[in-house]
């Protein structure tokens, strides 16, 4: 007999020893030799290369473009590996990565856009603006607020590039923004093959024309794609990370085109788009224009000691007491994952414990969380920032509490603020801040809320 | 500035006054507290006398029973339990094969290394060395001195972990002796250092190889149980 765990096992290695047999599969992706059949190799288009480069002190990763100092990452026998994109299968310098370049071997099925929707004049003006990049393999910046209907507006775009045999990449750090993505993008190119990957997929992989993908995953692919968009470029781990920096080169053609999508730039973007180093558009309404909804701030002093205490401010139970008895679903943030648990236990006392699950980044069970919150089986979710953008929930609020923690940037509190209002049937909602005290952060993410319905209402005239 | 080798999150140092006053030297680390305390320690004052493993009180438990009825009476001992932070450390040193990872149990393994012992490691067949580049339990001993007294059999092509317990127990001696280390483990008492006791029967036999070859006392260690 089997043991569950020798099953388990036994899935693993299956996993693992999945071979490489299709020549397809090595267009525009490096894989480990040795995971590639054996028949494939002799192919004289594939390419090979050594992916690690020992210097005096440290060894270059030419798939992840990153340094490791020699001590960490030396094997016996002197071989090198390299750890930092060992999560993608170890790369070692005694076996070579192969590829074959990418030959944009599709077959086109017209109609390529499968998408029947209307576009706003200003959603239209952006849409022109995307088309005129991946034509001319620019690097662009589309800035627009949350729920401006940003991937509508790529739809034109990517359908000439499809069209015109590109091959297309959509790319977003956060898991959660590619799993909602994919189905949105499925339905508009309904004829078009594709692939969405990310690490807790066991979808295998298969040659596509269209690509959705977390910014990790880039990093196996080498010289891909035509057109390259990724999504939510503000948000962690690209902010800020060379590595994935360096793998949106890599992944791309060296004739291509970069759409960078954004909600809230930050500072170090603003600076380029100002000094003329990136060109960018920008979009201030939402698609329905109504105007943000803008960040009410209420104290709660001391709120983390009392925690410890099992105590939760009078203000956070009245609201949320008052959004159960009306049926108002919410999200409710909170800045750790050890906030999580002391939080539910305190309102398991009070309120029915079936009306809400926790949710962080490494939690087991977070997609299923999610659809149970999406399918309105859940009331409300307490969340880390896990959840602060790509997803949509019609019709609800959001609670931070606990605003001024650092783990909140600027743009972080705009997009949580940015989850409400965003369908035409409520395009309102209540964004309250609970914060032990007022913060540069907290001041900055209100204004910025407010300087976009400024610009909007100018549009609105 | 390091950082943790687990989750990748900044290492922090308590590095306050009375500390500095205290003129110890700062013990470098390579995991973060939180993921450190997900390891669950053996607690030794319940534990099978034999295995090691972790019992509602002391004794022996039934596994060890039978081995005991089969006239095997070898000792081991564990520093850990086999929980799921342990599962996933081995997943990511052993089969994802990230080498670094051995740095974060070397001074547990130091500790319970005994002078008078000579430390043999388990050794791995060398197709397994040739596709992983490292034996796990040598990377664990650190510098601590060894020697590689044992060699993995030829024929033995199947690894343990894809065999139920049964298949193993009843498995055919997989190790022989390497010649050349006899001198130096003849008329000595061993520690036997493996990565993890499942079954059991990987460092019987083991410890039955070195015992036919001179070896007067062998004494089994485990990272876990």
């Amino acid at each position: 007999m089997f043991h569950l765990k020798n099953i388990a096992f036994f899935a693993y290695l299956i996993m693992v020893i999945i071979m490489i047999n299709d020549i397809s599969e090595l267009y525009g992706r490096h894989i480990n030799e040795n995971l590639v059949d054996a028949s494939l190799l002799n192919n004289s288009i594939v390419h090979k290369y050594v992916p690690i480069k020992v210097n005096s002190n440290t060894i270059y990763c030419k798939r992840c473009g990153q340094k490791t100092p020699v001590n960490r990452c030396k094997l016996p026998n002197n071989n090198y590996y390299c750890p930092v994109c060992i999560n993608l299968d170890r790369v070692t310098k005694s076996i070579p990565l192969v590829y074959i370049d990418e030959p944009n071997d599709f077959k086109i099925k017209q109609p390529v856009l499968t998408w029947q929707g209307q576009l706003t004049t200003e959603q239209e003006k952006c849409s022109k603006d995307i088309i005129d990049v991946f034509n001319n393999n620019k690097t662009h910046l589309l800035w627009a607020v949350t729920g401006a209907g940003k991937t509508e507006m790529l739809f034109k775009g990517i359908a000439q590039a499809l069209v015109d045999s590109k091959r297309v990449c959509i790319a977003s750090p956060r898991v959660d923004v590619c799993v909602e993505l994919y189905p949105r993008i499925k339905e508009a190119f309904a004829n078009t093959s594709m692939v969405l990957l990310h690490g807790r997929n066991p979808q295998p992989y298969q040659y596509s024309q269209l690509t959705i993908c977390t910014t990790h995953q880039l990093l196996r692919f080498y010289h891909a794609f035509d057109a390259l968009i990724i999504d939510e470029v503000d948000s962690f781990p690209f902010v800020n990370n060379n590595g994935l920096h360096f793998a949106v080169d890599n992944a791309t053609k060296e004739k291509s085109a970069k759409l960078f999508l954004t909600a809230t730039p930050t500072n170090q973007m603003t600076k380029k788009i100002k000094t003329n180093k990136l060109s960018a558009s920008y979009l201030p309404i939402r698609f329905h224009r109504h105007l943000l909804p803008e960040i009410t701030l209420k104290y709660t002093k001391k709120w983390r000691e009392n925690l410890k205490k099992h105590k939760l401010p009078k203000i956070l139970l009245h609201k949320i007491e008052e959004k159960i008895k009306t049926n108002q679903r919410f999200l409710l943030f909170v800045p750790r994952i050890a906030d999580l648990k002391p939080i539910s236990d305190i309102l398991a006392e009070r309120f029915d414990e079936s009306k809400w699950e926790t949710v962080f980044s490494s939690d087991d069970k977070r997609m299923e969380k999610v659809s149970d919150m999406r399918e309105n089986r859940k009331l409300f979710l307490i969340t880390t920032t896990i959840l602060e953008r790509g997803v949509t929930f019609p019709g609800i609020d959001v609670i931070v509490f606990g605003a001024e923690d650092e783990v909140f940037t600027t743009s972080s509190l705009v997009q949580i603020a940015g989850r409400v209002g965003r369908k035409l049937d409520r395009p309102t909602g209540e964004v309250l801040f609970l914060a032990e005290e007022n913060t540069l952060t907290i001041k900055s993410a209100i204004n910025q809320i407010r300087y976009m319905n400024k610009k909007a209402k100018k549009l609105n005239g | 500035m390091d950082s943790c080798l687990l989750c990748n999150k900044t290492l922090g140092y308590d590095i306050s006054l009375s500390f500095l006053l205290s003129f110890k030297s700062l013990i470098k680390k390579n995991v973060c507290e939180e993921c450190l305390s997900r390891f669950e320690r053996i607690d030794k004052t319940r534990i099978c006398e034999a295995c090691g493993r972790q019992m509602d009180k002391m004794g022996i438990c039934n596994d060890c029973q039978k081995w005991h009825r089969l006239g095997d009476d070898f000792v081991n001992e564990s520093i850990f339990k086999y929980n799921d932070a342990m599962k996933d450390f081995m997943h990511r040193y052993k089969f994802v094969g990230d080498y670094q990872l051995r740095m974060i149990f070397q001074n547990e393994i130091r500790k319970k290394i005994r002078k008078e012992l000579v430390v043999v490691p388990i050794p791995i067949s060398s197709e397994t060395k040739k596709e992983r580049g490292f034996n796990q339990v040598i990377g664990l001993l650190g510098d601590v001195e060894y020697v590689s007294a044992l060699i993995v059999n030829k024929k033995h092509k199947t690894r343990q972990s894809t065999l139920n317990r049964k298949e193993r127990i009843h498995n055919q001696q997989v190790f022989s002796i390497d010649e050349k280390a006899i001198s130096k483990i003849v008329n000595q008492n061993v520690l036997l250092v493996d990565d993890i006791y499942t079954t059991g029967t990987t460092i019987r036999h083991a410890a039955t190889v070195l015992r036919q070859n001179g070896v007067q006392h062998v004494f089994g260690l485990t990272l876990c149980r």
